[in-house]
């Protein structure tokens, strides 16, 4: 069931980029719908706000539609796509040279979420404090430590995926996380440090 | 903090941020790209079609236009002989049996020699004072390699191939090497040298309506899927299409790369996956000038250093034979042994063998002699009881005794003996095409000489 429901999809995203190769918007419509949500997502993790997000994004579809020739039909479309938003995000990052810190949120929507003052259970509050937490230290990070964490641990590839997908070595990519994790550890060690 | 507590975090976060169901960029995209182009408010086009229809029309006119020069003229035939120039090809789906050709083999007892050492080619600190495909690394042997051909062998970067180093033949003669890498759910071969690709043997050809021409980087390449397989045991063999076998060749400048993968049938991997796959391969090879850490099996231990003892050779092999580069090392986590093989061959057609098995006295009945019984001598369970109807010599092998063992097939013997560590076992096959013979001697010959 899976499979046929996965050759299903992968047969429509053929057939959208086979419209949009010839021109045809609906194309370019049904790969935005299919692929807009995890894009954004994935560029808000790593340039923390909301609208740059959707601006990088965006920007990405026109592009890609500008550049779909390139695109071999034999990969899936999802992968190569996201690799072009996360290397648009990680350079919007440097651009802003954005160093968020919670004294500072520049996102509105999470500063709201993470002090809602809902009473809440216990255990809802501690997750809460949790997500805050890693949320502030994600942001310290250097734009490319974030998009190795938005890559492994939000859109879950593998490490032998991210070697590919970066086209770096298996050893680089390894360093890469170690890093970015143990940053990111530590930010987190200093935060629960500085609140006792 | 638990990476799966860090993997639903990040989901909140991007959700809380911006709902999935909020997302919605199409409109504005839409609008964007109807504004630039300027037109179609029924959103059916991107680019002005007319323009590029013009534009592929103009561009199928100049290649056409080029061909046609080029066809015409004695380059332009080169040109088109070119195009197909890699694979050996035959056009036919089916290949009648080949009779062996008869070569000049002795047909007396051959004569065990003493095995020249093989000589030191570079000055490696790290590669000990001989290379050889027992107690030498994949790098060390790769290193050796290159001093051999004068020229930088490629082989697989450790970032797209996992798979154990088998072994490597190197042909000095002729400028060329053949790598191969043995993994669970794949084999890779890589051959590489210098001029032309070496013709094939017609069972090794490939059927010439297989052949796709793809590109590999800057390289125009030649890419096949299948292989020819015997459809009968004349030795008649047939074309398959569908055998997980995947050839990809091409050349740049003055080397050239055969790059050879097969899978099995469970690897999970649909065809056009392979062929992007080892194109992707194929652009990234890496050299030792790159680093060892860059190169599949580049950290990959000897053979000698794997199995945990030292491996014995032998000091003396009938004239004419040489170490087949395929080295064994069945069930080193279990019971560790090698098996290393010799050969005598002449053009290229296989006439005497010679394996000798090594292993770690195992603790129960698993013995080589008993596995020699089994395969060789046809011996069988009567009323809970192995029976063999071959009877086997005592033999004396440096003051030890061991046994000389015939095969069900005449043309099949073998020598086993134990020391206080492990037993030996070197089997001597013939092939009666050819004639020639080792005697009970000289294998008891070669066999005191293995040290």
């Amino acid at each position: 069931m899976t499979s046929s429901k996965s050759q299903r999809a992968y047969l429509d995203e053929q057939q959208a980029i086979a419209q949009l190769k010839q021109g045809d918007l609906n194309g370019l419509e049904f790969l935005v719908q299919q692929n807009q949500v995890q894009a954004v997502h994935s560029a808000y993790l790593i340039l923390g706000e909301r609208a740059s997000a959707e601006d990088v994004v965006q920007t990405a579809f026109l592009k890609i539609a500008r550049k779909i020739n390139q695109f071999n039909p034999k990969y899936p479309f999802r992968p190569w796509f996201l690799r072009i938003v996360i290397n648009d995000a990680i350079k919007a990052a440097k651009r802003q040279q954005k160093s968020v810190s919670f004294d500072k949120p520049a996102d509105e929507a999470v500063l709201d979420w993470l002090t809602d003052k809902t009473p809440r259970p216990e255990e809802l509050a501690e997750a809460s404090d949790l997500r805050r937490k890693v949320w502030t230290a994600l942001q310290q990070l250097p734009p490319e430590q974030r998009a190795v964490i938005v890559q492994r641990h939000f859109l879950e590839m593998s490490e032998a995926e991210m070697v590919e997908k970066l086209e770096r070595p298996a050893s680089t990519v390894k360093w890469w996380l170690h890093s970015a994790r143990k940053s990111l550890k530590a930010l987190l060690a200093g935060e629960n440090h500085e609140n006792r | 903090m638990k990476t799966d507590n860090l993997n639903s975090i990040l989901s909140d976060l991007a959700e809380t941020a911006k709902p999935a169901v909020q997302i919605d960029l199409w409109p504005a995209l839409k609008k964007s790209l109807t504004a630039n182009n300027g037109q179609s408010k029924r959103g059916k086009s991107i680019l002005n079609q007319t323009r590029v229809l013009r534009h592929a029309a103009f561009a199928a006119l100049v290649v056409l236009a080029a061909l046609a020069i080029l066809l015409v003229t004695p380059q332009g035939q080169t040109f088109a002989q070119t195009l197909m120039k890699y694979f050996t090809t035959v056009s036919q789906r089916s290949i009648p049996p080949v009779p062996p050709t008869p070569v000049p083999v002795p047909t007396y007892s051959l004569e065990a020699v003493l095995v020249p050492q093989p000589t030191i080619s570079m000055d490696h600190q790290d590669c000990g004072e001989r290379i050889s495909p027992i107690s030498s690394t994949f790098v060390c042997q790769l290193q050796d390699a290159q001093e051999k051909l004068g020229f930088v062998v490629k082989s697989f970067p450790a970032r797209f191939v996992q798979a154990p180093f088998s072994f490597m033949w190197v042909d000095q003669e002729h400028r060329l090497i053949q790598m191969r890498f043995r993994g669970q759910q794949a084999s890779y071969d890589l051959d590489q040298g210098l001029g032309d690709f070496p013709k094939d043997c017609s069972g090794c050809a490939i059927y010439k309506e297989a052949v796709q021409l793809v590109r590999v980087g800057e390289y125009q390449a030649e890419y096949a899927r299948g292989i020819f397989i015997f459809t009968d045991d004349k030795g008649s063999m047939g074309w398959n299409p569908d055998e997980p076998v995947y050839h990809l060749r091409w050349k740049e400048n003055e080397h050239w790369y055969s790059f050879t993968m097969s899978t099995g049938q469970f690897a999970g991997l649909k065809p056009f996956e392979i062929q992007a796959k080892m194109i992707r391969i194929a652009e990234n090879l890496v050299s030792l000038d790159q680093g060892a850490d860059q190169l599949t099996a580049g950290s990959q231990p000897s053979i000698q250093d794997s199995a945990g003892f030292t491996i014995k050779e032998p000091g003396l092999l009938p004239e004419g034979f040489q170490q087949v580069p395929d080295v064994s090392e069945s069930d080193l986590t279990t019971a560790p042994r090698v098996g290393i093989g010799y050969e005598y061959s002449v053009n290229g057609q296989w006439v005497n063998s010679l394996t000798l098995e090594q292993m770690l006295i195992p603790t129960d009945d698993k013995t080589l002699r008993r596995e020699f019984a089994l395969v060789y001598q046809n011996q069988t369970l009567v009323n809970g009881n192995w029976v063999n109807a071959n009877t086997d010599e005592e033999v004396q092998i440096n003051a030890v005794t061991g046994y000389y063992l015939e095969g069900a097939d005449p043309n099949i013997s073998a020598l086993y003996w134990r020391d206080d560590e492990r037993e030996y076992l070197l089997i001597y096959q013939l092939n009666p095409d050819f004639g020639g013979r080792l005697d009970k001697e000289t294998l008891i010959s070669i066999a005191e000489s293995i040290k």
